[in-house]
């Protein structure tokens, strides 16, 4: 599981810097040091595809992989589960030491919304 | 049936203001408080549907059970009256948000933090340092945990407070995230989290709700004491509020001054008095319950 995970990480942040998105055999060529095969790339791709990760443009050919959401906005949705008031997320995250400031928690707030209100 | 019901409501009452505004108050050994709140929450959600199932029997019946199975049975004499129906449906609609509530809160936590979970592993890298720990990017200065199964879980960094903390006290900040995991601290917040959803505007339930959320960090401080220099995590404690005016809470100064001081030799006797305490709690609306017959009211 451990080796999947990194590689999962490895595709998906090969997936954020490349704004059209990618096709598999590309991303095989930008991991082209871990020497990956390609139907290991496909299953990757699908996985991350079934956790809502990525979305796969089907109008072209090879299939291109885009991102759902930006790394940020990724960070942001983490960040803000940790904040939240609301009394089903507080049992969620066993407490942390330290929050961020009320004017970060906004940001997050907003960045959220423009997230959510472009994919809706 | 009528005067079990009465005292029913009467430590309902209680047990919904003023037992949770002393106990909000008391500053003592945090895991007896937080025992004490679970008898609180328990003995009151107890009395205020006995209560009501009370009222609803309270003609002709001599005991609570008994007067339900023959109101189940369809017996004559256990004919309810416009009254005791109303009663009877604050009771069953109670019960049902009650319980309603703690699973639904059970699950949906349970999937945020699956959720949680998978995110965090495209986002974060595992620590060289620290077992089951993972460093977040992001310059925030944040450290929480993830509780998943019986003693496993993920602490987590952010590259924000590893810049902001010296080694010595991020060492003494995970140990705190660990006591969380080891202990299963999330487990404790659920019921209050639920009981919260369940009746948002009893202020009892919001009092205990944020009462259980800051006593876990105490009783995560008291356990990394076991690894950890306290006077360190003080140190991580004020260094984290120096940077971000959100930690410069009354939960941090109270923190600080309770890891500057050793901790209370009498805090056995005193949890072992709070352990009395939450039974008797527990024992006073279930026997008014069970057996009313037996004490003639």
């Amino acid at each position: 599981m451990g080796t999947l995970g990194e590689l999962e990480r490895s595709v998906m942040d090969a997936i954020w810097v490349h704004d059209d998105g990618l096709s598999a055999a590309e991303l095989r060529e930008v991991l082209a040091d871990r020497e990956l095969a390609l139907t290991t790339v496909h299953t990757v791709l699908s996985r991350l595809e079934k956790k809502g990760f990525v979305t796969r443009d089907r109008s072209i050919r090879p299939h291109r992989y885009l991102a759902v959401s930006t790394r940020e906005d990724h960070v942001a949705e983490l960040m803000t589960e940790m904040l939240s008031q609301a009394p089903d997320r507080q049992a969620v995250l066993a407490r942390f030491l330290g929050t961020v400031s009320e004017a970060d928690t906004k940001a997050l707030r907003n960045l959220l919304g423009r997230n959510h209100s472009t994919h809706s | 049936m009528t005067i079990v019901g009465l005292i029913l409501a009467v430590l309902a009452f209680l047990l919904a203001w003023p037992i949770p505004a002393a106990l909000a108050r008391f500053r003592g050994d945090p895991i007896s408080e937080v025992v004490l709140w679970q008898a609180v929450g328990l003995s009151g959600g107890l009395s205020l549907i006995g209560a009501a199932l009370a009222f609803a029997v309270a003609p002709g019946a001599t005991s609570l059970p008994s007067g339900i199975v023959s109101l189940a049975r369809g017996e004559s004499h256990a004919q309810l009256s416009i009254m005791a129906w109303i009663f009877l449906i604050i009771a069953v609609l109670l019960i049902g948000r009650l319980l309603g509530c703690l699973i639904l809160t059970f699950y949906s936590a349970r999937r945020a933090r699956l959720r949680h979970d998978e995110i965090l592993h495209l986002l974060s890298e595992p620590s060289a340092t620290y077992p089951d720990t993972r460093i977040i990017t992001t310059d925030e200065v944040v450290a929480y945990c993830l509780p998943k199964g019986p003693r496993k879980g993920t602490a987590v960094l952010s590259t924000g407070l590893i810049e902001a903390l010296d080694e010595e006290e991020r060492t003494a900040v995970i140990a705190h995230e660990r006591a969380h995991l080891d202990f299963r601290h999330d487990v404790l917040v659920i019921p209050f989290a639920a009981w919260h959803q369940a009746l948002p505007y009893f202020s009892a339930t919001a009092i205990g709700l944020n009462s259980v959320n800051q006593l876990i960090e105490l009783m995560a401080d008291d356990e990394a004491r076991e690894h950890v220099d306290p006077q360190i995590l003080a140190r991580a404690v004020r260094s984290a509020a120096a940077i971000s005016p959100d930690h410069r809470s009354e939960l941090s100064k109270q923190r600080i001054r309770r890891l500057s001081r050793p901790l209370d030799s009498a805090r056995i006797p005193v949890r072992l008095m709070s352990i009395g305490l939450a039974v008797v709690l527990l024992l006073v609306p279930t026997t008014l319950i069970l057996a009313p017959a037996a004490f003639g009211i």
